[in-house]
């Protein structure tokens, strides 16, 4: 072994790579892309539906709002808000599913005004909430006596043609209402107006997405990296000429395996980084997470090396590379959890080398699971050292 | 006479194909030596053999003294190849080229002295994909160099390149000549051996069928000189002409060609134009070239397609 070779060979592929700008764009660009959308879908916002509230009794809110304080046996907990009324708002709100839209006093001020208002934004209004003036009193009241039938009705109007909307809509509205009516009966504290919990929901996913990602791009830099540079350097004569060197192949897959590590955690940490900032993702890094980038590097590479081996045309061996890793990035619990599958798919999911390195750098910076941590970087490790050897051995430089 | 390669019946076969069949020659040091051939004729095959990127079906191969299987590191130290349709890293400089290829070797030549060899010192900081195909052949050229190795291995180096770029390349490899480097050179541009080689070796169907130096392979397989009469009546002067005693005429769209049995012959010739009166634009005489040598040696034409 000479380092000065490996150390050439390396920083000339990071020269390359560096002005390689489409190259260097989509290395990029894709996690960060992958990253900015899944956690838009996931994040919610955008997507919602609209749920138009006409209140009568907002004013109402305040002094209820301060009865509810005052009468901490009624078992309801307001946190921050002065307006009974924004912390029920709040609350469909950070659901996600359901935007309020205030119909204020000045667009309808009673019955009739309300119709021409819903006449006018027809097809735009799908959903109304009408809350009754003297609503939260008589709720108040219901508790105060654990007597249902004093509160008020609440209206629900629907648009009938969008019943898609209209189901998420009656979900939420009467979940909302069921654990409303749960808290009148029992007495506990069924409904806090808190919303930490809520919020760290919309975070679950991409805590599971982020390190699958990472994964992601370990599996699909290494495979089509080593595809790339063995047929493509064995099309232009490098590889011819560099057997007339007296660089050795392991020398040379070496140094290549430094420059696909280096291209793996840049990777990583654009992606933690993407992940920390925009979503505010915290990982845990550690020994784990480095042992399972690095073994599952070598694997990939090997994948990519056997491969090149049977299929030498360029482009072929990108279909092939492709092949091997579409169904791997879907099977193996990338975008959503195993669980989700059908139990014949989850076993296949089992032999696929991605699912461990996955599940591995969850538990290792996520979940903080060491056991789990070290089985699966056990299991990439060995893994890796068998493919990666098969791969050492089974290219050849040399021509028939 | 030291030898720089020395090949004895060496063969490789291909399933059904004997691509080399049993040739043996000797690489004299200091010599550019020129492997010529029609494409398909076993060149590459050949020498892909000697530089140890193919092993051989059959035959042995030594390499400054040394059998090339038992000390291949030591010979690749030595040679400096330029593969054949050879395309180097497309985004890094000349001189980082030839930076990294001379850091693959233990002895190194100095860098800017191939580039001053080579005649790349304006080139020297453009990246390789930026080069026309005549400068990249010569960068290929210079990463051959890089090592000072004994022996340059050129791969059909001008394929392709227009004649302004081959003349570059020519020149580039007639410098090496006068390094006092041993150059072995494949090619199927007979100009391309005339103008550079010291020895020819013609090989066809992976048969060497001749060698020597271009005056020798003219002398023995050249044939005669050709006589050509350009717009003429063809019939009157073949007739002529027959009537005289020559026998290898031949006739083509207002031209006819005469072989010459000696110098006197075209004074002769011309005195019988003139005795019968018969008009022509012009004569020219055409002596005979490697295109003649391999035709007459192998009934083949060496050239394509193309002039």
């Amino acid at each position: 072994m000479n380092p000065k070779i490996i150390v050439t060979d390396f920083v000339a592929n990071v020269k390359m790579y560096l002005r390689s700008k489409g190259t260097l764009f989509w290395s990029f660009a894709f996690p960060v892309l992958l990253i900015l959308l899944f956690g838009a879908i996931f994040s919610g916002g955008g997507g919602s539906y609209a749920l138009y509230v006409k209140n009568y009794d907002y004013e109402n809110g305040v002094f209820i709002a301060q009865m509810m304080e005052n009468n901490t046996d009624m078992g309801v907990e307001l946190g921050n808000f002065t307006n009974f009324y924004d912390a029920v708002y709040h609350m469909f709100n950070s659901t996600n599913i359901t935007t309020i839209r205030v119909i204020g006093d000045e667009d309808a001020a009673n019955e009739e005004e309300l119709h021409q208002y819903i006449e006018k934004h027809k097809g735009k209004i799908k959903a109304l909430m009408i809350i009754p003036e003297n609503y939260a009193l008589s709720l108040g009241l219901a508790i105060a006596q654990h007597n249902a039938s004093l509160a008020e009705n609440i209206t629900l109007m629907l648009d009938p043609s969008d019943t898609q909307g209209n189901n998420v809509i009656l979900s939420v509205v009467s979940q909302f209402m069921g654990q409303s009516n749960l808290m009148i009966a029992g007495g506990d504290t069924f409904v806090r107006f808190n919303t930490s919990s809520i919020i760290q929901e919309r975070y679950e996913y991409l805590d599971f997405f982020i390190p699958g990602v990472i994964g992601l791009m370990v599996m699909t830099n290494s495979i089509y990296g080593s595809i790339e540079r063995n047929t493509k350097l064995r099309k232009t004569g490098i590889l011819r000429k560099l057997l007339t060197t007296p660089i050795k192949r392991g020398e040379w897959i070496l140094a290549k395996m430094l420059f696909m590590l280096f291209l793996a955690f840049i990777s990583t940490f654009l992606i933690l980084t993407v992940g920390g900032v925009v979503w505010g993702v915290r990982v845990h890094i550690n020994l784990y997470m480095f042992a399972l980038i690095i073994s599952g590097s070598f694997a990939f590479s090997g994948i990519g090396m056997i491969i090149t081996r049977f299929v030498k045309e360029e482009e072929t061996a990108a279909s092939a590379g492709g092949a091997i890793t579409f169904p791997m990035m879907f099977l193996a619990g990338t975008f959503f959890p195993l669980e989700m599958m059908p139990s014949f798919l989850q076993t296949i999911a089992r032999i696929l080398p991605l699912y461990y390195v996955n599940e591995g750098l969850r538990d290792a910076m996520i979940l903080g699971n060491t056991s789990g941590a070290l089985m699966n970087t056990l299991i990439i490790f060995i893994f890796a050292a068998i493919v990666f050897a098969i791969g050492v051995v089974i290219t050849s430089w040399k021509e028939d | 006479m030291e030898y720089a390669i020395e090949v004895e019946h060496l063969t490789k076969i291909y399933g059904d194909l004997r691509a080399v069949d049993d040739i043996s020659f000797r690489v004299k040091k200091g010599e550019v030596f020129a492997f010529l051939g029609p494409n398909g004729a076993g060149k590459t095959t050949t020498v892909e053999m000697i530089e140890t990127i193919r092993t051989p079906t059959s035959g042995t191969i030594r390499v400054l003294g040394q059998d090339i299987n038992k000390n291949t590191r030591d010979i690749k130290e030595r040679i400096g190849v330029l593969p054949q349709e050879f395309i180097s890293f497309e985004r890094l400089t000349v001189r980082e080229t030839l930076v990294y290829f001379s850091s693959l070797y233990k002895k190194r030549a100095d860098i800017d002295r191939i580039i001053d060899l080579i005649d790349l010192r304006d080139k020297e900081h453009v990246q390789y994909q930026a080069l026309s195909g005549g400068l990249k052949q010569r960068v290929g050229v210079a990463i051959a160099l890089v090592n000072d190795p004994d022996i340059v291995f050129l791969d059909e180096p001008t394929t392709g390149l227009d004649p302004r770029a081959r003349r570059d390349v020519w020149h580039a490899i007639a410098g090496l000549k006068r390094q006092g480097k041993t150059v072995f050179l494949t090619t199927h541009y007979m100009e391309e051996a005339e103008f550079l080689a010291d020895t020819i070796t013609i090989i066809h169907r992976g048969k060497i069928v001749a060698q020597g130096s271009l005056d020798e392979l003219l002398q023995q397989y050249g044939g005669k000189s050709t006589l050509l009469i350009k717009g003429c009546d063809t019939e009157m002067v073949t007739a002529a002409l027959s009537t005289s005693g020559y026998t290898q005429i031949r006739s083509s769209n207002g031209d006819v060609s005469v072989k010459l049995t000696k110098k006197e012959s075209v004074i002769d010739i011309l005195f019988h134009l003139r005795e019968k009166d018969i008009y022509y634009r012009e004569v020219d005489i055409k002596h005979s070239d490697l295109e003649d040598v391999f035709l007459n040696l192998t009934g083949a034409r060496l050239r394509e397609e193309e002039t």
